[in-house]
Order: structure tokens, then sequence, then C-alpha cells
């Protein structure tokens, strides 16, 4: 167990590392930030000036050193726009909104997603499993941008039930959590359906119902917690999507979250905040799969011992 | 020496009872991939002209709509059925070549990692797990913000998050058929590497990448809207789905046929290679895990 | 006669998918009694597996569906019951061991957890109790150092091993009756002869009726006490050990005798029976083996032989075994 924690946490660092020397060569390959930050009616000599003050005639690596021991202290540069704030600052300022939301729609497509799975596959056959399985591939067929302009145009507009948009109660935040979860409730229902189908045909569970064991003990038990793993794998491929989701979602419901914030700084060109939120997302992506794997040692004693 | 027969399996499909809904969407998949192809010659109006005068105007069956113009116009007059149709032709195009690329790239790749071990093996494998743990559309916003939006960066952004996805099950693949008799015997041969690789290997390797493939292009067409409908994929003036949604957007109320037609074109796509993808699946795998 | 401990009479399962009916099980009827073991015997495919899974209504759904017959076990009919009480007499009175011991434990708990699960399900054993009675199973299995055990998970053990584990889950509510679907055939032969003595202690120790599938004579001889041999879904001759092996009634349990190669005898080819089993799902008029049977006549082809006492406890299926009676 420890040497696969072990391995794996190197594996994290690394992705980091490089993503880090990605974002920082596209920064410099962004055009001279020397002329950015003093504007086109900067002299030669204001320029020259300024760039051995900022250390960018420094070599490549020496700066790239100095972008990464800032950054893991925590200075990311400051946003180019407005009232130019430190960009780590602004990037703490929206965390709280973008979990909540991508919380919030995990919640939705587990808490619907796991069961409406399991019983179309307990029920194989029955309108359950059809319906269930129309829905799932309807919802995997629709982008998460259109589900939630369409939703928004029929509750938001037409009904009236909800908000449009804003940040702070408990009604806005559904839309934009349903709008989210569509494409991983579609997935999870899937995969529990064909991991469930799978498993249950398995030679344990007929010793499990020999055992005479209760219906329920032997596919919540029994069943369930072999089909948890390929599940767990397949949530590895759902946070890619979440994210893609998140900065959609949040730009349609002008929900005050990182992705939108992302989207205003590809808009503005703000590269540091650019340059920011992406490090930032990166690394709590990676640390997302980490966590992942780790549930995933934890379900499946096979992977501890090797 | 026991002798195992190489396990190409003839290009033929098994002639099985094809049930409606698969021929329902295979036709809708052909006309998709037609529409995209003959574009140019079956649009009725230039996609990138327009009148103002004629300006937001509904779909020919709501009041105010005019039959020229099927599903009306955009804010700048522009037909929105040929924006569609050429919309088509911008997706696909897309799909085809990511698929090429980062399926040929990939699949390459994944033989050579497979079948010759060793460092290439750990390097390559090293690459795709790290690819896999970036999301494509960071790595676009940073890319779009540096160069401006374009249909070759698309291209290379979603191509550069898939090909692990080929490398991967490539690899896989080699490895089964490694250690395979017919191997053994091409080598004795005295085959080269590389004509092993290409002549035995990949063949073999083929079906599974290829049922891959039809899978992943309903992921292609949301990551392409989706990222186009963000401004950081086509830039216009290209017709392209998303953008059409995302330029139709605050019309919502008032022009819905802005957003909500190409939406619809997107997901009717995306379920249509979908359901054709899983039927392929079902049909051309062994019957291990399918029920 | 004497009440029998498990009475199966004219058992019919069939497996219906809307393109055929497969009558797997067509007319099946036996008896076991305490303390005794009938062997099953036949080739793949002639229904023994299903008759085992039809005594515990463990027929895979929706196809696999009892038709009819009646299943009784110690005066009850297990195909009338409910619920609750089917629960209860699954792996409580009657239990049962499968054959695949790689597939039947489940690899994410441990043994002593699938064990101990066993246990609970039936007693109201708990905690240290439990744990004791656990480790106990195990040492009757004769599994080394059980202590230690009950913490591996099944990848950790040998297939051996694992069919004890199966063995302890199987017997540790002492089951009046235990199934034993080829509990050894993907064992190895020095790891068989084992598990078979094993078997044999357990079933004197704990006085259990035992019902033995399999398709090796050898087994049969040294395990049971009576046999049944079935061939395309029905019973075509029971009868005690040793009038199976010295004057076989029905030619296809003779043939399947012939088959089985003898260490003195040298021959140059191995003896099989000619031809395929008839398909399930179109059973044809008359004897089912008729079409494979050297000692075939016209009424053969024409009529289904019923199974008929031909000497004390000794029935057959066959026209020709009838004459001689």
């Amino acid at each position: 167990m420890q040497r696969y924690l072990l391995k794996r946490i190197v594996q994290a660092i690394i992705t980091i590392f490089l993503m880090s020397i990605i974002i920082f060569l596209l920064g410099r390959l962004s055009g001279d930030p020397v002329v950015l930050l003093l504007g086109d009616l900067a002299t030669e000599e204001e320029v020259q000036l300024i760039t051995k003050e900022l250390g960018l005639d420094k070599p490549l690596p020496v700066q790239y050193t100095v972008f990464l021991t800032n950054a893991l202290k925590g200075d990311l540069g400051e946003s180019v726009r407005g009232a130019r704030r430190p960009v780590l600052d602004m990037i703490v300022e929206r965390i709280p909104a973008s979990f909540l939301l991508a919380v919030a729609a995990m919640l939705i497509s587990i808490a619907i997603g796991i069961p409406i799975g399991v019983i179309s596959a307990v029920r194989r056959g029955s309108i359950i499993d059809t319906l269930g399985r129309v829905f799932a591939m309807l919802g995997q067929s629709m982008p998460a941008f259109w589900v939630g302009i369409v939703l928004m145009y029929i509750i938001s507009v037409q009904f009236r039930w909800l908000p449009t948009s804003g940040y702070g109660s408990f009604k806005q935040l559904i839309l934009p959590a349903v709008s989210l979860s569509g494409i991983s409730l579609a997935g999870i229902v899937r995969l529990t359906r064909s991991s469930m189908l799978d498993v249950l045909s398995g030679e344990y569970i007929k010793l499990a119902r020999i055992k005479g064991l209760s219906e329920s003990k032997v596919i919540w038990k029994h069943a369930f917690s072999n089909s948890l793993i390929p599940l767990l794998t397949f949530l590895g491929t759902l946070l890619t999507g979440l994210m893609t989701g998140v900065v959609v979602i949040e730009t349609i419901f002008a929900w005050p979250g990182l992705g939108r914030l992302a989207w205003e700084a590809v808009s503005t060109r703000d590269f540091p905040m650019i340059q920011g939120v992406v490090l930032f997302m990166t690394f709590m992506f990676v640390a997302a799969n980490l966590i992942i794997d780790l549930l995933y040692a934890y379900v499946d004693p096979r992977i501890r011992y090797t | 020496m026991n002798i195992a027969l190489p396990v190409v399996k003839s290009g033929k499909i098994k002639k099985v009872r094809l049930s409606p809904t698969v021929i329902i969407f295979s036709s809708i998949g052909l006309i998709l991939i037609l529409t995209a192809l003959l574009a140019p010659w079956i649009t009725p109006h230039d996609p990138n002209v327009g009148a103002l005068d004629n300006r937001l105007l509904p779909p020919f069956w709501q009041e105010g709509g005019k039959t020229e113009f099927v599903f009306g116009t955009d804010t700048l007059g522009r037909d929105i059925l040929s924006r569609i149709i050429f919309g088509a032709r911008t997706t696909l195009s897309v799909c085809a070549l990511v698929v090429i690329i980062a399926g040929t790239i990939g699949t390459l790749l994944g033989i050579v990692a497979g079948y010759t071990g060793g460092w290439a093996d750990i390097i390559i494998m090293r690459a795709v797990d790290l690819v896999f743990s970036l999301p494509a559309i960071l790595l676009a916003l940073l890319l779009a913000a540096i160069f401006g939006p374009s249909f070759q960066i698309l291209v290379f952004i979603i191509s550069f998050t898939l090909w692990a996805g080929y490398a991967r099950m490539a690899r896989a693949e080699t490895l089964k058929i490694k250690g395979l008799d017919f191997i053994a015997l091409a080598k004795i041969a005295g085959c080269s590497r590389a004509s092993i690789m290409m002549r035995h290997v990949l063949p073999n390797v083929i079906s599974p990448i290829i049922i891959l493939a039809t899978l992943q292009i309903g992921t292609i067409v949301i990551v392409e809207a989706s990222l186009s409908f963000l401004g950081v994929g086509v830039p216009p003036p290209t017709a392209d789905w998303g953008s059409m949604v995302s330029e139709g957007r605050s019309y919502i109320v008032t022009a819905w046929w802005l957003c909500i037609i190409p939406g619809f074109a997107i997901a009717l796509t995306v379920l249509t290679f979908n359901l054709l993808g899983d039927v392929l699946n079902d049909r051309l795998n062994p019957l291990i895990h399918r029920r | 006669m004497a009440n029998h401990l498990l009475e199966v009479i004219d058992l019919k399962a069939y497996f219906i998918t809307p393109s055929s009916v497969v009558k797997a099980v067509d007319g099946v009827s036996f008896h076991v009694d305490e303390k005794e073991t009938l062997g099953i015997v036949g080739e793949s495919g002639c229904g023994k597996t299903v008759t085992s899974l039809s005594i515990l209504r463990l027929l895979p759904r929706p196809a696999g569906n009892i038709v009819g017959g009646k299943i009784l076990f110690e005066g009850m009919d297990i195909l009338q019951l409910s619920e609750k009480p089917l629960h209860s007499i699954r792996g409580g009175k009657i239990s049962m061991i499968l054959q695949d011991p790689m597939a039947s434990l489940n690899p994410v708990f441990n043994i002593g957890n699938q064990l101990g699960e066993a246990i609970t399900t039936h007693t109201k054993i708990k905690n240290s109790g439990l744990t004791a009675r656990v480790i106990d199973m195990l040492k009757r299995v004769k599994i080394p150092s059980p202590e230690a055990r009950i913490r591996d998970f099944p990848h950790q053990m040998s297939g051996g091993m694992k069919q004890r584990v199966v063995g302890a889950i199987s017997i540790s509510c002492h089951p009046h009756l235990l199934i034993a679907d080829e509990p050894t055939t993907s064992l190895d032969v020095t790891i068989q002869a084992q598990y078979l003595q094993l078997l044999k202690e357990l079933q004197a120790e704990f006085r259990m009726a035992l019902i033995f599938i399999t398709h090796d004579f050898g087994i049969v001889a040294s395990m049971c006490d009576r046999v049944a041999v079935m061939y395309a879904g029905k019973i075509v001759e029971i009868a005690p050990v040793r009038d199976i092996f010295f004057h076989a009634a029905h030619p296809y349990t003779a043939a399947l005798l012939k088959a089985v190669p003898k260490l003195e005898v040298d021959i140059d080819r191995l003896v099989s029976i000619k031809g395929q089993p008839p398909r399930l799902d179109k059973v044809p008029e008359g004897c089912s083996f008729s079409p494979r049977c050297p000692e075939t006549k016209d009424t053969c082809l024409n009529e289904m032989p019923p199974l008929v006492e031909i000497e004390k406890d000794h029935y057959s299926r066959c026209w020709k075994s009838h004459g001689r009676s």
C-alpha cells in the first residue's frame, strides 16, 4: 500500500511540474510581457530598464525557477486588468462558488445515477431499465451548455420558477447544478448498469444466494461493492467532463466561480490571470485524481497488495 | 510447437437482423456525413453573407417567417439553415481530423510501447498518464489566450488530449497478442521489428481502435461545441454550431431559433454517433462483457 | 416406505426465451435419505446442474423457470415456499458447493467476513462467539493457522484452500443436505483426493445427506451409495452403486462405463459414444438416446420408455431392460 501511495504522489507532483513548465513557456510565447505591462508607448530605454528589473533578461531556466518559487510562495502575479489585484486573491475568492457547484452536481449525479443504474441492472428488460437507458443516452448526447440554456429558457423564462442567474441562495444553485450534472449522470447510470450486470453473473453472487442472504443484501453488499471499482475509475473521466462543464455553466448562469474567472481572463487577454487559474485548476484536478486513486486502493484489496 | 493461428478477423460483419433504431440512426448518420461533404452545393444561401433587412426572421412555420429561410435568420440576416449545414461541415471535419491524427499517432505509439517494451514503453506510458491528467479545456483557454482562437489550434488541442486513449488501448491489445505463436514465427522468419509491427500487430489491433474512434466522435463533437461556445474554438465568421448557440444566447427570449436549433443539431449528432458506436461495439466485440 | 429427507417428484425446469424453450430438466424424480450419498452423473448439458439449482430455486432469471413438479424437503414443498422460509432454508438446512473455487468467493471481502456472514444469517451468534465459530469451521476443513487466515482475501489463497473455505461456508450451519456440484473438477488431482476425504469426514460428523454431481465414475465409486444417470434432461437409470457398476441396465450407462479407460487393459483407441446429445429445444419423439444407442429398436424411436423398477431399488428407462424384469 505504501509503495502504491508513494508512486501515485510522485506521479502527481511530476504532472504538476510539467504543467507548470508548459504554462510558463506558453507565457513567454505570448509576447513581451514588458510591453504588455507598459503599453505601446514605452520607449526602448524604459523597456530595457523594466526588463532588467523584472529579471526578464536572465536565461529561461532561471526565470522558470523564479516563477516556480513565487508560485509556491503564493505569488502568482497580478491581474492585468482593472485594479491589478493579485491573481491568487482573486482565485481564492472564487473557490467556494465553484466548489459548491461541483459538489452539488456530483451529489445529484451520484444520488440519482447510482440507484437508477442498479435498478436497471437488477430489473433488466423492464420499463425502468428501458427508460433509464434512454434517459442516459439522451443525457450523454446533450452538451452541458445546451442543457443549461434550455433549462434556463423553460424554467426561468417561461415558467419563472427559478431565477436565471446569480449567487447566494439555494434556489440559484439548482439550475446550474442540475445542468452540470447532466452528462455525468448519464455516464454513471450506464456504467453502474453495465458493471452491475457483469458482477451479478459472477459465481460468488450465486454463493451469496446459496447462503440464504436476503436479495437486498446480495445486491447492495455483494454486487454493488464490486461494481464500485469500475465506477471509481470512471470518476476520473467524469472529473474532466466536470471541469469543462464548470467553465461553461458558470459562464451561462453568471456563477462567480473559477470557471467564469478563467473565461473572463481569456476574453480580456489577462495572461497572468489565465496562467494562475490554469495552474491552480490543474493542481486541484491532479489532487482530486490522486484522491480517487487512493479510494480505489481502499475499495479493491487486490490493488493494495501489489 | 503449437501453432496458434493469427487472429485477424475477416472484414465481414456477420449478417444480423437490424433493429429499426439502428436503421433510423444509421440513415441520420449518413445524412449528416453527406450534408457535411456536399455542403457548398446544397446550401440555399451563403452562410456568411446576410442582408440586414432580413435579420431575425423566425422559422417559416412561425408568424413572420419566410419559406426561403427555413429556419429563420440571425442577427446579421444570415440564413440559419445554411449555417447549420456548414456547421455540420465544420464539426465533422474537426472530428475526422482529430480521429485521424490522434488515432494514428496514438495507435502507433501504443503499438511501439507494447511491442518494444523497455524505455520506449516507460516514456510513452508516462506521457499517456500525463495527458490523462490534463483537462482539454484548460489547455484550450491557455492557447486561445495567447494565439487567438483558430481551427488549427482547436484540432491540435483536441487531438492532443485524445491520442492517449488510443495509445493505451493499442498497447493493451498489442500486449495480448505479443506472445502468440504467429508473431514468433514472423520473428523466426527474419522479419524486422518494424515490419512485424506494421504487418502483423497492426491489423489485429485495428478493430477495437475503430470502435473506440466511433465511440469518441460524440465526445469530440461536444468538446468542440463547448470550446466554440466559449469563444476559444472555431473563430467567427465560420459557421459553427457551438458559436451559433453562444451568439443566440442573449436572444433566447425573442428569437429562440438562434440557439435552440444549433443546439438540437449538436445533440442529434452526438446521439447518433453514440448509438451507432454502441451498436458497433456490441456487434464487433467479443461477447464477454456485453449483455 | 419411510419418509425421505428430500424427494424430487417429476421436476420440470425449462429455459424460456422469446425464440425457444429449452427443456433442461424434463420430468426428473429421485429421493435422498439422511446420511446417504446420491451421485448424479451425466455428460455436460444433461441437466444435472440445473436440477441441483432448482432444489434451491436458484435458476438464472428471467429465462430459468420451474414449470412443474414438487420438491419435498422434510415434508415441505420447496417450490411453494415464500421468500423468507426459502431464504432460511438456503444455507441453513440445505447448502451447496459450486464448481469453481476461483470465482465463488467475493474478492472484496476477507474470508472471515464471508464465513461469518454465513453464520450470522442463520444464527444469532455475534462478536467473539462468532470469531470462535469461524475459526472452528476453518479448523474443521483443515486450513492451517486459521486465526491468521481470517483476515486474508481470496486472491491470497490457492484454489484448494479456497474450495475448503467454500466448503466451510457451506457446512457452517450444519445443513441436513449438502449438494456438491463437481467440487473437485477444477482442483489438482492430488488435492482432489484430500478434498473428497474431507467431505466424507464432514458428512459423517454432521450426519448430512449428500448429493454429489460429477462426471467422474471414479469419484462415484468411492463416494456414493446410489447413483442417478441423467441424459437429455431425464434420469435414465438410478440404482445402488454396485448394481450400476456390475450390471448397468441402460445402454447409455454401459457406454459411459466402457468409455472409462482401465490401466490393466491395453487399447489402441479410447472408446467414446458416437454422436451428440440431442438439442433440448427440439426434443424428438421416442427415447432421446436411441439415435446413439447400439441396441436401438423401432419401439425406441417412437415411444419414450418410462422409468421402471427392474430389480430391487434399480430403475431403468429403457425398453430393452424392461424386457428383462
